[in-house]
């Protein structure tokens, strides 16, 4: 704290060595750091060359153009300090504590892999921008990871919820475990947002297979489409256990291979949610014979227990439990498979507008929801820590995002943080404009 | 002048208000202002806040306005921004409007940021402003005419007679044109598109806005011969 | 005016005609003779003296009236520079009377000065102050006020019954509060339709009721049922009288306590739904833990995952009474019902997820 507090007061360089320093493991940070004696040399250079150009000496420049150039070059020239805000740990079943609030790049072919859909709109388009997709490695997630790495897989799957306020970081937290998953041979089923099932789906047609339900089959091919791309590697061995009829003519017999399910899924798109099922279940069936580990993710999992704005022939609104696609997810979120783990968040906006009070598991679940998933571990998302809003502050500079010349000086960026409350969304936001 | 009295400053502005009504009748025609001309800006900015006032500073005895709620003391308060913001607003919504420029901001840098980062040389890089603060103060400097005509009636006839144009009035020309032209276009773009665009297009001294400018030019041009009616 | 002056001119010619009348009187009596001589000679004579003046009559003159002036009293030195120290006040203030500031004998000031030149920025002290007469005071209520009313109102006392001393013991002995009111009415009738009104008080834990007779006491009274002060009110006035309401509150308290002791075969029936509260017994996390639990045990017994990793605090028994006495699962049953009855706060979230970390033996924790 005492370490903290001063290094505010002496700058940048000093938070450095001061967030070096308080760490009892100063060699796996010095690691990670891009090179220490680029800070001796900036501190030296901001010695000899002042922060900004005096306005007068501005003013005689015709271009303001010119002027705006000149000045952020020289800030930059001024500023170059590497502060601590990334890690080189890309790999996060390396990552611990040490590399808690910096800031690790995903290779590209692990996002394209994985999030094809599912990360928030803002910070796909700032991903774009940056040319590199950055996670902050946050305690939520770390647990979430810590609880994975040490799981008895014997034992049935059990469940994690994430919960916290809106723009916490809930999402991201999410992908950061499925980053994992990932990178530990997990085969990841995830679901990114099911709340547009209820909300806007596609395409809504009487199921085959059970009367009464409802298949939504683009979403379903469109999950298969994500689902080969996510685990294709793993389930290259994976035969069926047992055969299916679709059709007199169209068969998966047994012993045939799980991902022509999925093609055929793909190609019969009436069939699409009808193979999901078969998936599940059979991934389930592998998953009690060891042969891989599954990872359950659903982002805003409470829209399973809602209603959907898709009616009947009685003209009632269906839920969504009427949906095949949510049936068999639901299935998966049962404790009753094992050699698995189940990770999933609440969302208020995944809730009708009439329940969205609070942000916590039992009230967005419901008393249903929160049965069915009981006995689980909520895990809080909290807002950042002035570290970790630092680093961001700093990753965004980094990546010239940040323009604005108040934001290199310390006020700036307290007032930055300030403005956000240390909200990730929010200071996001606030950092758009400047 | 009255000599300054700590605590008649209200009666003080009130005689002087009178006095400058009569004796500068131009002075003091403020339109729509709440205040009158004896009132003081507010300084909002911090280091201009905490230099000490001497003895003779007027600001130790004439009063000073309120300050208006976007006027803040931040480090990012820009007042040319501010008025733009005016400049955008419809129907008085001013959350809206200033949504809309720093959305504009945004796409801006989004743009920019992203050319900046696919550039490999550093001579690329160099030339790629990335500021949207420093766009945007180019692009309405790009966009302020020189000279602007004025209808002035000699003898029956009405003539377009060029003029030199007034800061004030340069800077009302230069936003009105740049918002204008945006929302000329395709309406279905969100006008905070439109504007990042228009900026851009502006601050390289090109598009409608620009035109727009270098039209009144060529206007002013071809009535170069009534110039001396303005006398 | 110039009317006025004619008239007079009028009239002093009939003066004269008058006079002249006079004349042939004189021959008939002489002592009328005598006395008209005497008049006519004094007449004469004030003629002589003077200019006769006419007066007009109404008409007065101010001239030489003087005013008949009262004579002022001498103004008594303010009523409080002569009151002894040891004076008895309640003499000086007996009842409730509007500031007077001679009769005060401390210096009170009161009031608002707007700039430092009025009153030379001073607030105005208790002399002809208005402001201290708008408000009330307190000065016919002070100790010896109090002492003197009280040692009027002594002999109409009884004795406090010994044993109830304290607000505790009151409670104790007299349960049951019970509230009326009478009215002073001067009308036709004396009779007030508000004087028929009892209010009823009781504590809900000063009556003798189990767990079920409670419930059902509180489902029974609805809202006259206070949870924030325990209490039960019964406001009966559907009587004319205010005995007969009294004693149907009375019968109602007693109807209803018993009510409530009594056990329908219908309430055997009530589900979970039903409930006033969680209870974990009969809900469906009871039925999920165990079957979870159980099925550990199984998977445990086969498995070849090294010790600590196994469910190492689950008893060998796995029926299900072991199993719901077992600790842990009694920390989770009291987490889960803390969450569910209480407000889903950050602790209690914290606590449940604990319990189920430590049921489950999920692992891992960040240093």
């Amino acid at each position: 704290m005492d370490a903290s507090m001063r290094a505010v007061r002496c700058g940048k360089t000093l938070r450095l060595f001061s967030a070096l320093f308080s760490r009892p493991k100063t060699h796996d940070i010095a690691s990670n750091v891009y090179s220490t004696s680029a800070c001796f040399k900036s501190a030296s250079a901001k010695q000899q060359h002042p922060h900004v150009q005096s306005l007068s000496s501005c003013r005689q420049m015709s271009n303001l153009a010119e002027q705006f150039k000149a000045a952020t070059a020289a800030k930059r020239q001024a500023v170059n300090v590497q502060t601590v805000f990334r890690t080189q740990e890309g790999d996060p079943t390396k990552q611990s504590t040490a590399q808690e609030g910096l800031f690790y790049t995903v290779p590209e072919e692990d996002v394209t892999r994985i999030f094809q859909k599912g990360l928030p709109p803002h910070f796909t388009r700032q991903a774009k921008t940056f040319a590199e997709t950055s996670f902050m490695v946050r305690k939520p997630a770390l647990q979430v990871i810590e609880y994975l790495k040490h799981l008895n897989l014997d034992h049935p799957a059990p469940r994690f919820v994430l919960y916290g306020k809106r723009g916490s970081g809930r999402t991201l937290s999410l992908a950061h475990v499925l980053h994992f998953g990932l990178r530990d041979n997990w085969v990841l089923l995830y679901l990114p947002w099911p709340c547009d099932w209820n909300k806007w789906p596609h395409e809504v047609s009487p199921s085959p297979y059970k009367s009464g339900r409802m298949d939504l089959p683009i979403e379903a091919a469109e999950w298969l489409v994500s689902f080969k791309a996510q685990n294709a590697h793993l389930l290259k061995d994976i035969r069926l256990s047992q055969s299916y009829v679709w059709t007199k003519r169209e068969t998966a017999d047994e012993g045939s291979l799980l991902l022509d399910v999925v093609d055929f899924g793909l190609n019969r798109m009436k069939f699409a949610t009808d193979c999901v099922g078969v998936i599940l279940k059979e991934l389930r069936k592998q998953a009690a014979m060891h042969k891989i580990k599954l990872l359950v993710a659903v982002d805003g999992v409470n829209a399973f227990w809602n209603q959907t704005s898709v009616k009947n022939l009685e003209r009632e609104f269906l839920m969504a439990d009427q949906f095949s696609l949510v049936h068999n997810f639901k299935k998966m979120l049962l404790s009753n498979w094992t050699h698995g783990a189940i990770v999933c968040t609440v969302d208020a906006e995944a809730n009708a507008v009439t329940r969205r009070e609070q942000t916590t598991p039992y009230y967005l679940l419901g008393k249903e929801g929160f049965e069915w998933l009981d006995p689980f571990v909520p895990v809080h998302v909290p807002d950042y820590t002035e570290k970790e809003a630092y680093s961001c502050i700093e990753y965004y500079l980094d990546r010239n995002w940040i323009q604005h010349e108040a934001a290199q000086t310390e006020e700036g960026k307290k007032e930055l943080i300030f403005l956000s409350n240390k909200n990730p969304f929010q200071l996001m936001r606030v950092c758009a404009a400047k | 002048m009255a000599a300054p009295c700590r605590n008649c400053s209200s009666l003080i502005s009130k005689f002087h208000s009178l006095a400058l009504r009569q004796f500068l009748p131009v002075v003091t025609q403020v339109r729509n202002s709440q205040y009158n001309p004896y009132f003081m800006e507010p300084i909002v900015d911090k280091k201009q806040l905490e230099q000490p006032l001497d003895e003779s500073n007027p600001r130790r005895f004439r009063p000073i306005k309120a300050a208006k709620t976007e006027q803040v003391s931040s480090s990012y308060f820009d007042p040319l921004a501010q008025k733009f913001i005016n400049r955008i607003m419809k129907d008085g919504r001013k959350s809206l409007a200033r949504d809309i420029l720093e959305k504009t901001f945004e796409n801006i840098k989004h743009i920019q940021v992203e050319k900046y980062n696919k550039a490999t040389t550093p001579e690329q890089r160099a030339a790629i402003e990335c500021n949207p603060q420093a766009i945007f103060t180019q692009a309405v400097e790009n966009c302020k005419p020189v000279l602007v005509t004025t209808k002035i009636v000699k003898g029956g006839v009405t003539y377009q007679v060029p003029v030199p144009c007034k800061p004030n009035y340069q800077l009302f020309k230069a936003s009105k044109w740049l918002v204008e032209s945006c929302r000329d276009k395709e309406r279905k773009i969100p006008m905070e598109k439109k504007l990042a665009w228009e900026l851009l297009e502006a601050y390289n001294n090109e598009g409608k806005s620009i035109r727009k400018k270098q039209e009144l030019h060529r206007l002013c041009e071809a009535n170069r011969a009534y110039s001396h009616f303005r006398w | 005016m110039c009317c006025l002056r004619r008239l007079s001119v009028v009239h002093l010619r009939l003066v004269c005609l008058k006079l002249d009348k006079n004349g042939p009187k004189r021959e008939y009596s002489r002592s009328a003779v005598l006395c008209s001589r005497y008049k006519q000679e004094k007449r004469i004579r004030e003629v002589e003296e003077e200019f006769r003046t006419f007066k007009i009559p109404g008409l007065k003159t101010e001239t030489g009236v003087k005013r008949t002036q009262r004579r002022k009293m001498p103004v008594p030195p303010p009523r409080y520079q002569q009151m002894p120290v040891d004076q008895d006040w309640t003499n000086v203030w007996p009842a409730a009377t509007t500031f007077k500031w001679s009769a005060v004998p401390f210096p009170v000031r009161q009031g608002y000065v707007e700039t430092v030149t009025e009153n030379e920025g001073v607030i105005p002290s208790k002399y002809a102050n208005a402001e201290l007469m708008k408000i009330p005071n307190f000065l016919h209520l002070t100790p010896a006020h109090i002492k003197k009313h009280c040692a009027a109102l002594r002999e109409f006392c009884t004795e406090w019954p010994a044993g109830l001393e304290t607000d505790q013991a009151c409670q104790k002995h007299f349960p049951v509060e019970v509230e009326t009111s009478d009215y002073c009415f001067s009308g036709p009738s004396i009779r007030d339709p508000r004087a028929r009104t009892i209010t009823v008080k009781v504590k809900l834990s000063d009556l003798d009721l189990d767990y079920h007779a409670r419930d059902k006491f509180v489902r029974l009274v609805g809202d006259r049922f206070k949870p924030d002060t325990g209490e039960v009110i019964f406001t009966t006035d559907r009587c004319p009288m205010k005995k007969q309401n009294y004693d149907y509150a009375m019968y109602l308290l007693t109807a209803v306590y018993h009510e409530s002791w009594k056990r329908e075969p219908w309430e055997a029936e009530k589900t979970e739904e039903d409930m006033e509260k969680y209870f974990w017994d009969i809900s469906k996390s009871r039925k999920t833990v165990v079957a979870l639990l159980q099925n550990i045990g199984e998977i445990d017994k086969e498995s070849a995952a090294p010790e600590e990793k196994k469910l190492q605090h689950l008893p060998e028994d796995t029926s299900e009474e072991k199993l719901i006495a077992h600790s842990e699962v009694v920390k989770y049953r009291d987490a889960v019902s803390d969450l569910r009855n209480g407000e889903e706060s950050q602790e209690a979230l914290e606590r449940y997820g604990d319990g189920v970390r430590r049921l489950l033996n999920i692992q891992g924790s960040l240093s």
